[in-house]
């Protein structure tokens, strides 16, 4: 009797499993939350997450910032690294011609606070910036320094949470080069919770340069390529919880992933335009893609688990996205992408009753 | 016994899982870019060495035997956009009805019928009929067409040639037509009209509902139209982003909205409803009740890529699975499902 409960039982629970494992790895099929039950249509256009329209409030009117870099510290100081400020008529596309323009102006480094509206605008360092192409908080440094990838300048900077100091500084202004002092058009940077750091270096060099908690050099590796341990413009970096480095390297349209001393352990191929990689504390891999307009989740074997985002092919709409390059969470789990060619960064806060498979967790950086 | 029983069932669990976004086992990387099919590269063989056809409709009769409707024919490249204002150039040459075999090899041309046309916007075959007649949608003709398989005769036309209207024997710009199994016909009646309009198997007028707006009943472009088991008609209406259901009386029963872009719209003989979206570049599946179930597609921002859509406007499957999907400037694609895909995110057979 026992056992015959056993045999029934058993199966039961594994079909139960079973019917689960399928839900939660399955989607965008299976569970498309937040639908509610009942819920009819829709085309899950911004996936788990309901956009906030018209967040971002204009520092001038019907004027817009074409935004690269976003990084959510709290829910009320989010920083933001722009281009240029263009009309807000202006359709969508790049806005790297916009910068030429007679009396173009760029703010390149804003301080949002929670409602959308400019706290802080840093023009007192203005005169250091090419292109700021990221901006990150070391999330392991209790003063809460800013870093900022100055692209078309060759440097990274590093300021006090307030702006008001530049603490330090890496690189040459206007000096590309591949040495121990020198970047070409660096892109991003991540953190190891001892402080070391790693540039993705970039658009003109092919490597990715590992700094110790000093700010030393420590090493670099990588060449132009698309073969193991070879880049096609490393756009972007994190390090996850066992001090893995996950390299978005765009062009080659993949993740890479090594150990943080450059040996190279694998590679997620196939990720059409890849510009951004996150690791987050739930052990999960998040890649921004920008040509295709996607948010997508791996586990760390770089199995696809999930993924959701809507492109406009002709005038934005809440919530759609062109070409995105930055994505960044709260603490309260909002998301904020920075979408270049829309010239915006959008606010998406979770849909009640989302499946928690689909949210984005907390960034390690 | 129980232990033989357990590693069945892991088994099966394992191959569930890892067929959830039709991967394979260990597969890394990758972004659903073409779902659970494979894109067949340079499917569509050039009738003209660098020139592609704006391929609007599709119908695959066998695998071996597909329909196509195209607005012209274009120089192959960039722009990537749309087709329309080719149309008019000095030269312009459109084929409007092609069939195509397996390998993608223009076969026919039904070119003695061109002076019919304005723009074919759509081609469906009734899967009940045993002679699987062609039916034509030409939409700037504001007429219907019913050809004979092989296209040699023209059986019927409902609509008067280039005279638009919203009466019982005019259309004014028609976008799809869909059959019951006994003839019944109802056609999307389109661009300028916003109704749809049902005929009996003999082709004579039976009744139209709809006028222009946004409430229930009410179209901005009824682009697609299908027909379940049950007889309800499914009405993509476009600019009102939404599916629309009604009996086939026309009595409105509900809608499912927030469909952006809905062009086309499927029933399966499992009465899935499959909808294509252009401008968002997207095929999604809804149960009957309109629960979202999986969806896919990838857009083209500026180069196309194998498998990338940029606008699409009709699809069909053969009865072996495989998608085609027309598509203007990347013409039509061919796509085959992978190996180990997920069934459920296969479209399924048409009723």
């Amino acid at each position: 009797m026992s056992s015959q409960l056993r045999l029934t039982s058993r199966p039961r629970g594994l079909a139960a499993l079973c019917v689960a494992s399928f839900i939660s790895l399955s989607a965008p099929s299976g569970r498309l939350d937040g639908q509610s039950p009942g819920a009819k249509g829709g085309i899950d256009e911004t996936g788990p997450y309901t956009v906030v329209e018209n967040w971002f409030q204009p520092l001038h009117a019907g004027r817009a910032q074409c935004v690269l870099g976003v990084y959510a510290e709290t829910a009320n100081r989010i920083y933001l690294a722009t281009e240029v400020e263009i009309a807000a008529s202006a359709a969508s596309g790049p806005c790297t011609a916009g910068r030429a323009q007679p009396g173009s102006h760029s703010h390149f480094l804003l301080v949002v606070d929670g409602s959308g509206t400019v706290v802080e605008d840093w023009s007192q360092w203005s005169s250091l910036f090419g292109l700021p192409h990221s901006v990150k908080v070391n999330p392991y440094d209790p003063e809460k320094h800013v870093w900022v990838v100055n692209r078309d300048a060759h440097q990274i900077h590093q300021f006090t949470h307030n702006g008001k100091q530049l603490v330090r500084t890496w690189g040459e202004k206007g000096v590309s080069g591949d040495d121990r002092a020198h970047f070409n058009l660096p892109s991003d940077i991540a953190f190891t919770p001892d402080g070391s750091f790693f540039v993705a270096d970039g658009y003109g060099n092919s490597r990715i340069v590992k700094f110790d908690r000093r700010g030393a050099y420590a090493t670099a590796w990588g060449t132009n390529g698309a073969g193991p341990g070879q880049f096609d413009v490393p756009h972007g970096v994190t390090v996850d919880a066992q001090r893995r480095v996950y390299v978005a390297d765009r062009d080659n349209r993949r993740i890479q992933i090594f150990d943080e001393n450059g040996k190279y352990l694998d590679e997620w191929p196939d990720i059409r335009g890849i510009v951004q990689v996150t690791a987050t504390r739930d052990g999960a891999i998040w890649a921004l893609t920008g040509t295709t307009n996607r948010l997508l989740k791996y586990d760390t074997s770089g199995r696809l688990l999930t993924y959701w985002g809507t492109s406009n092919s002709g005038r934005p709409f809440p919530g759609s996205l062109m070409s995105p390059h930055a994505f960044s969470i709260d603490p309260d789990g909002s998301l904020y992408i920075a979408d270049y060619r829309n010239h915006r960064v959008q606010k998406f806060v979770p849909t009640p009753g989302a499946s928690r498979d689909r949210l984005i967790a907390s960034p390690l950086q | 016994m129980r232990h033989s029983r357990s590693r069945l069932l892991w088994a099966a669990i394992i191959a569930l899982a890892a067929g959830g976004l039709g991967q394979g086992q260990g597969h890394k990387g990758g972004i659903d870019e073409t779902g659970p099919y494979d894109a067949v590269k340079d499917w569509l063989k050039p009738i003209h060495a660098g020139r592609i056809q704006c391929v609007s409709g599709v119908y695959a009769d066998t695998p071996d035997r597909i329909y196509l409707t195209t607005e012209v024919e274009v120089k192959a490249g960039p722009p990537f956009g749309g087709c329309t204002p080719e149309r008019s150039w000095p030269n312009a040459h459109s084929h409007f009805l092609l069939v195509v075999d397996s390998r993608g090899t223009v076969v026919e041309d039904w070119s003695q019928w061109n002076n019919l046309f304005g723009f074919p916007h759509s081609v469906k075959i009734n899967e009940a009929d045993p002679d699987r007649h062609v039916w034509v949608v030409n939409r700037d003709a504001h007429q219907i067409h019913e050809f004979t398989r092989d296209g040699k005769t023209l059986v019927k036309t409902l609509g008067e040639f280039n005279v638009p209207g919203n009466d019982d024997r005019h259309f004014g710009l028609p976008a799809d037509i869909a059959f019951l199994p006994d003839g019944t016909m109802f056609v999307a009646d389109g661009y300028y009209n916003s109704r749809i309009v049902k005929f009996d198997k003999n082709g004579n007028f039976v009744k139209a509902w709809g006028t222009n707006g946004s409430g229930p009943g009410q179209f901005k472009v009824p682009h697609g139209v299908a027909v379940d088991t049950e007889r309800r008609v499914y009405v993509a209406d476009r600019d009102n982003r939404r599916v629309q259901i009604f009996d086939e009386n026309g009595t409105f029963l509900e809608e499912w909205p927030d469909i952006r872009g809905i062009v086309h719209i499927m029933i399966t003989k499992d009465q899935s409803v499959w909808v294509l979206t252009g401008t968002t570049n997207r095929l999604l599946k809804y149960d009957r009740t309109g629960k979202l179930l999986s969806y896919w597609g990838t857009e083209s921002r500026q180069r196309p890529f194998p498998g990338s859509f940029s606008a699409p406007h009709q699809f069909t499957v053969d009865r072996d699975g495989n998608l085609y999907v027309a598509d203007f400037r990347n013409q039509v694609q061919k796509f085959i499902p992978k190996p180990g895909a997920d069934p459920a995110r296969l479209v399924g057979q048409p009723q």
